[in-house]
């Protein structure tokens, strides 16, 4: 009591709020999070898992309604309002030249930017976050052809599974992905 | 006057000479008629004998006869193992020897041997035979115990299987076993009948095609325990597991064992008893045979028997008529004397006439007269109605005329007794005739008698099988109206479980269809749960992209927002996982719905067959049941009919009894006739003594008209000439006299 009636009462509160901080649960880390560790978002397209950095990805929505644009390419599964912007939404797999995505249940729409663009791109499933430390693995291994040229070219390894890294830079900057229109 | 003097005087020197010549004939007459009565007396006496002896033959046959028909009736029974008619057949065998012995002894060598010599033979087999059935009556008891006692194996066979086929709380039959413990049952009921007709008391236990039956059903029952105590995969039964239903079952297959052997047994003594029935049937024959040889020997007999009567009764009359003819000669010599003595009177008068000389002519005449009419009536003696006495004007005049009367009168009689004991005889012998007919046929009628009462008999005895039989079948029927109708019994009762069965299986599906809407509904909420995951898991990707262009400050919220990212996948995992394992469960409610509703149509076309088989088994019962009625409709008929071939062989026996009375009577008449014969001929003869002239020719009539008509005109004085005639003669005939007495 004397010890407390000699303290100030500021030492009081800091000294409650040190025992309250060292009693309180922290709050849930990271697991696994190192530092300079890169997050990724995890997708599929089709068989095949790829992973996007988070930087490059803005929000991830269901699949939206559309209005189709007529003349367009394949691809292009139209355009849509997302929050008073518009945006193309891109079939990735038609466009890499593979079967159309099917919309499903887990069918999700990855919105991207760059510095010009907003663009949606449709994938089969989003897994969430997927961290790796290290810097993505050199070069896309052997045969992987059918991907865009210069949009997959790095594959990262979490948890023992190869991942294709997908470059949104590369793929906004592609040009058949700018010229949508039917040639 | 000199010659009739000097036979006076002959007649009286020869008086005492006469006197004890005649007194000595009499004396020899009486020696006579003593004799002949002698005779009579023997001749009876013998007859009586010998028709006592008959009489002993005769019921010595008929008793022989009664054995006969006893051993033909005992020895059936005995052969079918009934204890007392071996000691009845012992007890007739010995009785019939005795009688056999008896009748060697009274059947001297005769006309009568041959039929007795054929009947003692006939009888001497049959001894034989007897000796052999006797000599079996241990084996054929032994084997009628064995028989008795293995009805009752089969009887306890038959209870087993009952108890084992109404079961116990903790039996479960499958149909296989259900099945095969009935067949257990009916076969052990069959082995019961089988064996309990081979008991019967008119059948012969040497039956091997009965006791081959029995070993087939026995083989067959032994199979039906074997099956259920072991399991038989082949007829579909499995094996009885239940404890207490397989110590049953051990019970049954040991008294199956104990059955088999007493069977064995039976069967290895069937070879001797098919002799010995051989034996008893064939003396069956010869028995049959006894009544009729018997009857002939009776015949005989009985005919010889009035034969030999016929001729005592000859002896007797003999002796009879000798001792009528003494009786005559000695009246006749009694006459001789007499005269003797009146010519002797007569001739000592003379002497008196002679010494004194003074005898008036008036008595010498009347002397005179009564000599004519003594001697006129002299032969009287030999020859009464010869005689005639003149009616003179003497003293003697008027008895002579009374003499004549008499002696007419005396003629006229003895022509009427010829007369009538003629007619008496020929009546009589007639009359005979008949009677002897009579007897004859009712004899006849007797033997007929007996034979329609031993064909009665037969046919009593085989309607008393036939209302057996027809019992029997209606205790058959009856039983299998039991059977029937517990088989109909358990028919409904499967039904019943079958309808039960199916509507819990309906239950139990509709439970299910159920189960899958709750499921599908719970898959609903689990893909709602699902969706809200899957938005969860957006949401927090989103506030991670957000917080992440916080920088720095927005970094714990980038972990709480991974963290909340991480869950909702984990929910949206396991409720993916629920949904799957919902849909599995939905598979399988309706793959068990669906063998549900097959196994509900399996049940209702169960049900439609044991109804099937319930009308078959209720069609069953009614035709039994008609063949029950049927059979006691026989079984009624066949008592009554039984009842009134009794009261028929009653009726014959009382007819069998009045015929042998009427024939007894009949022959009784017979003999009374023939001495009413007899008699009558005694009396013919001893009218024959009197020279009566023949009855029979016309010639012999008219002299008889002739004859009588002198006597009566002597009386009525009709005819003068005749008197005058009869007078005439008088003085020659008074002296014709004293030559005749001198000659």
């Amino acid at each position: 009591m004397a010890q407390r009636s000699a303290a100030s009462p500021f030492a009081v509160l800091s000294d409650l709020e040190t025992r309250a901080l060292a009693a309180s649960r922290e709050l849930p880390k990271a697991h696994g999070l190192e530092e300079g560790a890169t997050r990724y978002i995890g997708f599929r397209l089709g068989q095949t898992g790829l992973v996007a950095s988070m930087h490059e990805v803005i929000e991830i929505l269901p699949y939206p309604e559309l209005t189709g644009v007529p003349g367009s390419a394949p691809w292009l599964r139209g355009i849509s309002q997302i929050r008073g912007r518009l945006l193309s939404v891109v079939d990735l797999s038609g466009l890499s030249g593979r079967a159309p995505s099917p919309v499903l249940r887990t069918t999700r729409m990855l919105i991207v930017k760059n510095d010009v663009m907003l663009a949606g791109l449709v994938v089969d499933e989003v897994f969430g976050l997927k961290h790796h430390s290290s810097a993505p693995i050199s070069s896309l291994s052997h045969d992987e052809p059918s991907w865009l040229p210069g949009v997959v070219n790095a594959e990262v390894e979490i948890d023992g599974t190869r991942w294709g890294v997908l470059s949104v830079a590369g793929l906004l900057s592609y040009p058949d992905f700018v010229s949508a229109a039917v040639q | 006057m000199t010659a009739p003097e000097s036979a006076h005087s002959s007649v009286s020197a020869r008086v005492p000479g006469i006197e004890w010549g005649a007194i000595a004939l009499m004396a020899l007459l009486v020696v006579a008629l003593l004799g002949s009565l002698a005779g009579l007396l023997v001749a009876t006496y013998g007859g009586e004998r010998a028709s006592e002896r008959r009489a002993h033959r005769l019921s010595l046959l008929e008793e022989q006869e009664r054995l006969a028909v006893t051993l033909f009736r005992q020895t059936p029974r005995a052969l079918s193992g009934i204890e007392p008619a071996f000691s009845a057949i012992r007890h007739a065998r010995d009785a019939s020897k005795a009688v056999l012995a008896d009748l060697d002894a009274v059947y001297p060598v005769s006309a009568e041997s041959t039929a007795y010599r054929a009947l003692n033979k006939e009888w001497s087999g049959l001894v034989g035979a007897l000796d052999l059935i006797l000599s079996a009556e241990e084996p054929v008891l032994g084997l009628r115990e064995s028989l008795e006692s293995l009805v009752a194996f089969a009887e306890a066979l038959e209870s087993q299987a009952l108890v084992l086929l109404a079961g116990a709380p903790g039996w479960e039959f499958e149909p296989g076993q259900t099945y095969a413990a009935s067949n257990l049952r009916l076969l052990s009921a069959r082995l019961r009948e089988n064996l309990r007709h081979g008991l019967d008391s008119n059948r012969s236990l040497a039956d091997s095609e009965r006791y081959g039956e029995g070993a087939k059903l026995l083989t067959a029952i032994g199979d039906a325990v074997t099956g259920l105590s072991l399991g038989d995969r082949s007829l579909g039964i499995a094996r009885v597991s239940t404890p207490s239903a397989r110590a049953l079952l051990e019970r049954l297959g040991g008294l199956y064992r104990d059955a088999s052997d007493v069977l064995k047994s039976i069967m290895s003594n069937t070879l001797v008893m098919v002799h010995v029935h051989e034996t008893g049937e064939t003396f069956a024959v010869s028995a049959k045979r006894i009544p009729v040889l018997s009857a002939e020997l009776r015949q005989i007999t009985g005919t010889s028997r009035k034969e030999k009567t016929w001729a005592t009764e000859a002896v007797r009359t003999g002796f009879a008529a000798a001792a009528i003819v003494i009786l005559l000669a000695a009246a006749a010599t009694f006459f001789f004397w007499a005269r003797a003595r009146v010519h002797a009177e007569r001739a000592r008068a003379e002497e008196v006439q002679r010494r004194h000389r003074a005898s008036s002519e008036a008595s010498r005449r009347n002397q005179a007269a009564i000599l004519n009419l003594l001697d006129e009536v002299g032969p009287i003696g030999d020859d009464p109605v010869a005689v005639e006495a003149g009616a003179t004007e003497d003293l003697t005049g008027t008895i002579a005329d009374a003499l004549s009367h008499v002696i007419e009168s005396l003629r006229e009689t003895l022509v009427h007794i010829n007369d009538i004991s003629g007619e008496i005889g020929s009546g009589a012998s007639k009359t005979q005739v008949t009677a002897s007919a009579l007897s004859t046929a009712s004899q006849v009628q007797v033997q007929r008698m007996a034979q329609a009462n031993d064909a009665l008999h037969l046919m009593s005895s085989a309607v008393a099988r036939i209302a057996q039989e027809a019992s029997e079948s209606s205790q058959a029927a009856a039983q299998s109206v039991e059977i029937a109708s517990q088989g109909a019994k358990a028919v409904r009762d499967t039904i019943s479980g079958m309808n039960t069965v199916r509507e819990t299986l309906q239950q139990g599906a509709q439970r299910l269809k159920r189960l899958r809407e709750s499921s599908r509904e719970m898959g609903d909420i689990v893909r709602f749960i699902d969706d809200i995951a899957d938005q969860t898991n957006v949401l927090a990707l989103n506030a991670v992209i957000q917080a992440s262009t916080a920088g720095d400050a927005g970094q714990g919220f980038v972990t709480v927002a991974d963290e909340v990212q991480r869950l909702a996948e984990r929910a949206g995992r396991a409720a993916k996982q629920i949904e799957m394992r919902l849909g599995t469960i939905r598979a399988d409610a309706d793959e068990a719905v669906a063998s549900m509703e097959q196994a509900t149509s399996d049940a209702l076309a169960g049900v439609r067959t044991a109804t099937g088989v319930g009308e078959a088994l209720s069609e069953v019962e009614s035709v039994s049941g008609r063949l029950n009625r049927r059979a006691d409709v026989m079984t009624t008929l066949a008592r009554e009919q039984s009842e009134q071939a009794g009261e028929i062989m009653e009726a014959v026996e009382a007819i069998r009894e009045t015929t042998t009375e009427m024939g007894n009577g009949a022959e009784d008449a017979a003999r009374s006739i023939s001495e009413l014969a007899e008699r009558a001929q005694v009396l013919q003869r001893a009218a024959k003594g009197f020279p009566l002239p023949e009855r029979d020719s016309p010639e012999t009539a008219a002299l008889l008209q002739h004859g009588a008509r002198p006597g009566k005109a002597a009386t009525t004085s009709d005819e003068p000439s005749s008197k005058a005639a009869s007078l005439a003669n008088l003085p020659r005939e008074d002296d014709a006299t004293p030559a005749d007495a001198g000659s």
